[in-house]
């Protein structure tokens, strides 16, 4: 038989190993809103006309 | 659920063993990591302080006597930017690094060692920041908006990016720590909607860290190739556009008021209810409501740029978001109430730091209410109204909210009592000279007098001196302050209870005072009726 | 009613109302009429203004302040009523209620209808303003660190060109603004007005009874186009154009200044619109037309055309 080993550790300690698995997860979320928030203005720059066109039909009435 | 705290007692004083370098600069304990926290944000609280003093006393009389004009801006650049990373959000990480663990029974911050590193990221960011004070160059001037082209002209650009750069890696390390540990560090029975509502506030503040801080770091990197790699994101003669700037920072600029202003909602729904001895009114409300404020903010941040020429469209769906928030705000100040109605109250320093608070905070939404109104806000816009405004909701707000906290939980943190008596000589000054110094400034704003301007005409002479009055004097009051803390931690003879307060309730009560380095090593048992917030059966 | 006498029972009552009682007052309307249109000593509310369009900012911003002193009223008022009734000082128990869903769906009911009906003047106010068709002249402002230029370009249907100037912060101001300089900014004074930092060298002349478009833009840095007595004011960003439009209706000079922060010499580049009468301004057009008038067009140096490329530097006055 195998030993879980979920079950022998305490539960702080489960605790623990949860709260990283958490934290890694948030952070690599704020990870990607960074490198999205450049990549996002590096297309706007290189597609004007696109931006122009997007921020016009979506506010203008 | 008292006896089980009770256990920790014994656990272990072995921080006794560690020389002083090892205690604070080694720490990875979340009581220790939030009292440096604490002691670094009151620090910088006073450095930028000093700047406002600078700029209030140039604002003296018409003409200018004491700083030439560039110099002015950058004290009113360099305030704002301590006053809102060196002083606020640490203040709030700090209370947040203490408390949170007490408050859902976790033993320690989930990750202690990156705790360690996201406080001491700070000092050497500051350092950072403000040595361009003293370089050839000058500091920057260009306002904490950094908008460019301005910002570009500054020759420090470089520092404050990189500055601004730890700074955001040390806020979301921060976020990142407080959301692992509430999420995952809570004593069994602690159920999300048991959790105090400070706990709540601070785990929608983290999200919001989380999604905007990123955001801060991507514009000011861009500020960064613009001035040193050729690249042209805000450069209109090479296709870029300086609104754009606008746009990416106040995505990350309104939702960071709300990180200010979120935590001290969470402090004042604990104290008043405290001192009215009466658990909170609506606390699903309240905790519903701080998440929708948090919601809207990120569909507001154009309300800052009403005046650069956005399409009709936008003014209006901008307008009416920002109106939206009023409703969820008004809700929390109603609540507020309704927790005092009813109460037993009394007024001890904390709970008249509160009831300001409310009231004062209010004030700064009514404007607020006013600058959404876009034709309005085409006057005011960037007058001392504003100023007046996010003064408002800035000191007598957040500021209010953190001393508050701090006279609230200092006797669970150094087992003293602090003095009564100068703490409410501490309120007492603050609460009306703040009031002289802030409430000119809307006539000023009113009348036309742009912010950020070293010198003005005469007319605008007579509130302008009001103002610098009240200023030096609620600058002085913060000295108090300082002696209160001083005598509370050194001298203090008066033991604090346990319990601290006749009518506190929560899990951070049940340890002794003061708080032994070591606590809830062993989950505590919780009972719902020892909760603030009593039974949430609705 | 006097201001005083409102003011005392404010006291009485408590500081906050003061506050609000003083707001009131100032939102009843202390100000009125041309001469008021700049700033006052003393003035605690928003200029009525003089244009067309001016009024509605002004009642925008009385009809907010009122429904947040109501408020306020009420709110404060049941705060201090509960801090007085229910304390621990006085014997009051504390009750257990901790929650009322009626009074939850009242007040947050309530607050919205009062924002709709905010929200609807306000939307009506900015369709106004932002209509700029039907202008009947153009002048083209652009934002320098640290001054202004003006194009005039086109009237009543009419192009026109080489007329334009920098408007740059008059003389005395700027000796009297020098850091230390010994001299009394409340001697820098135009007839009984004091001017200090709200005066320039070349005023904006425009006639009044006409519909303007304004089209502004800047050279190097952001910049914000406001006067108070025309109701709004507008940012002046290097690569966008912004248009705005004003139809003033009382001659007079109205002054105002950069809002948006450009530099060193931010506080020191004012804005000063002298609106004449039509026959004045056709006067004054036709001067400015005549070929190459010499010394005051010297500022303008740049034509026209030249003001909406971004590169060159201006030369600070300062």
């Amino acid at each position: 038989m195998q030993l879980d080993h979920q079950t022998l550790e305490s539960e702080q300690a489960q605790r623990v190993r949860r709260a990283r698995r958490t934290a890694a997860a948030v952070g690599i979320v704020a990870l990607v809103v960074f490198v999205v928030s450049i990549v996002q203005m590096f297309w706007l720059q290189h597609h004007p006309q696109a931006h122009a066109q997007a921020v016009k039909e979506a506010l203008m009435q | 659920m008292a006896h089980a705290a009770t256990h920790d007692e014994h656990h272990d004083e072995h921080h006794e063993h560690l020389n002083f370098f090892q205690r604070w600069v080694m720490s990875t304990n979340h009581k220790d990591i939030g009292t440096l926290y604490l002691v670094f944000s009151l620090l910088m609280f006073f450095i930028g302080g000093s700047f406002a003093m600078v700029i209030r006393a140039e604002l003296f009389k018409p003409g200018l006597q004491l700083v030439q004009p560039y110099f002015f801006n950058e004290m009113t650049t360099m305030h704002a930017l301590v006053m809102i990373f060196g002083a606020v959000m640490p203040a709030f990480v700090g209370l947040g690094n203490w408390m949170i663990p007490l408050m859902v029974g976790a033993p320690d911050m989930a990750l202690p060692r990156m705790n360690n590193l996201s406080f001491w990221i700070l000092p050497f960011a500051f350092a950072l920041l403000l040595s361009t004070l003293f370089l050839p160059g000058g500091g920057p001037a260009g306002g904490w908006t950094m908008y460019p082209p301005l910002s570009l002209q500054s020759a420090s650009t470089a520092y404050v990016v990189f500055a601004v750069h730890l700074m955001g890696i040390s806020s979301i390390m921060g976020a990142i720590n407080i959301i692992a540990t509430i999420l995952n560090m809570r004593a069994p029975g602690m159920d999300l909607l048991k959790m105090p509502v400070f706990v709540w506030s601070w785990l929608i503040t983290a999200f919001l860290l989380i999604a905007v801080m990123p955001v801060l770091a991507g514009a000011v990197t861009m500020l960064l190739t613009d001035k040193y790699f050729n690249t042209h994101f805000f450069d209109a003669a090479g296709g870029g556009d300086p609104v754009l700037f606008q746009h990416v920072f106040w995505f990350f600029g309104h939702p960071e008021v709300y990180i200010m202003i979120l935590p001290a909602f969470g402090i004042i729904s604990e104290i008043i209810p405290t001192f009215a001895r009466k658990p909170i009114f609506g606390y699903k409300a309240m905790v519903f409501a701080i998440a929708s404020i948090a919601f809207l903010s990120f569909i507001v941040w154009a309300h800052h740029m009403f005046a650069v020429g956005l399409p009709l469209g936008a003014e209006i769906f901008f307008m009416y978001a920002t109106m939206l928030i009023a409703v969820p705000t008004g809700v929390k100040v109603f609540n507020w109430v309704a927790t005092m109605w009813g109460g037993s109250m009394t007024f001890e320093t904390p709970m008249l730091f509160a009831v300001a608070f409310v009231i004062l905070f209010t004030i700064g939404g009514f404007s607020g209410l006013m600058l959404a109104l876009v034709p309005a806000d085409f006057q005011y816009h960037d007058t001392y109204f504003v100023v007046a405004h996010f003064h408002y909701v800035l000191v007598t707000g957040a500021i209010f909210a953190i001393i508050a906290a701090t006279y609230y939980w200092i006797p669970k943190w150094t087992g003293h009592m602090y003095s009564e008596f100068w703490g409410k000589m501490h309120f007492w000054n603050s609460v009306v000279w703040v009031n002289v110094l802030f409430f000119p400034q809307h006539f000023l704003g009113l009348a036309g007098m742009p912010r950020r301007i070293p010198d003005y005409n005469v007319a605008f002479a007579n509130f302008n001196m009001i103002s610098s009055i009240g200023g030096f004097l609620f600058g002085a009051s913060q000295l108090i302050f300082v002696g209160v803390l001083i005598h509370c931690v050194w001298f203090s003879k008066k033991k604090a209870t346990d319990r601290v307060w006749e009518g506190a309730k929560g899990l951070e009560w049940t340890v002794p005072s003061p708080a032994p380095h070591h606590t809830f090593s062993i989950a505590p048992v919780v009972h719902d009726e020892e909760l603030a917030h009593g039974h949430v059966e609705d | 009613m006097t201001a005083g006498g409102i003011g005392k029972h404010g006291i009485r009552v408590g500081k906050h109302f003061k506050h609000a009682i003083g707001a009131l007052i100032a939102a009843s309307g202390l100000f009125g009429g041309a001469v008021l249109a700049n700033p006052q000593p003393g003035q605690m509310n928003l200029t009525p203004g003089v244009t067309t369009y001016s009024e509605i900012p002004y009642a925008l911003s009385n009809d907010g302040a009122i429904v947040c002193v109501a408020i306020g009223i009420l709110v404060f008022g049941a705060m201090f009523i509960a801090m007085y009734r229910f304390r621990k000082s006085r014997g009051a128990v504390p009750e257990k209620w901790s929650h009322n869903t009626k009074l939850e769906i009242v007040w947050t009911t309530i607050p919205v209808i009062i924002l709709v009906c905010l929200a609807w003047l306000a939307t009506d106010g900015l369709r106004k303003f932002s209509d700029t068709t039907g202008s009947q002249m153009t002048v083209k402002v652009t934002g320098y660190q640290w001054k202004w230029r003006y194009d005039y370009v086109d009237y009543l249907g009419k192009p026109l060109s080489h007329v334009g100037f920098m408007s740059k912060l008059d003389d005395r101001s700027n000796a009297t603004r020098q850091l230390d300089s010994g001299l009394d900014p409340y001697a820098v004074k135009v007839g009984d007005e004091n001017t200090y930092l709200l005066d320039v060298d070349h005023p904006l002349v425009v006639p009044v009874n006409t519909k303007i478009r304004f089209v502004i833009t800047a050279d190097d840095v952001i910049h914000s186009w406001f006067v108070p007595a025309l109701g709004w004011k507008m940012d002046a960003i290097p690569g966008v154009v912004n248009a705005a439009w004003t139809n003033i209706t009382v001659p007079g000079v109205y002054r105002g200044q950069c809002a948006e922060l450009c530099g060193q010499d931010h506080g020191f580049m004012p804005i000063v619109v002298k609106a004449v009468s039509k026959e004045d301004f056709d006067k004054w057009l036709a001067d400015q037309q005549k070929p190459a008038a010499p010394a005051p067009a010297a500022t303008a140096a740049a034509p026209a055309q030249a003001t909406a490329q971004l590169a060159p530097k201006q030369t600070s006055q300062g």
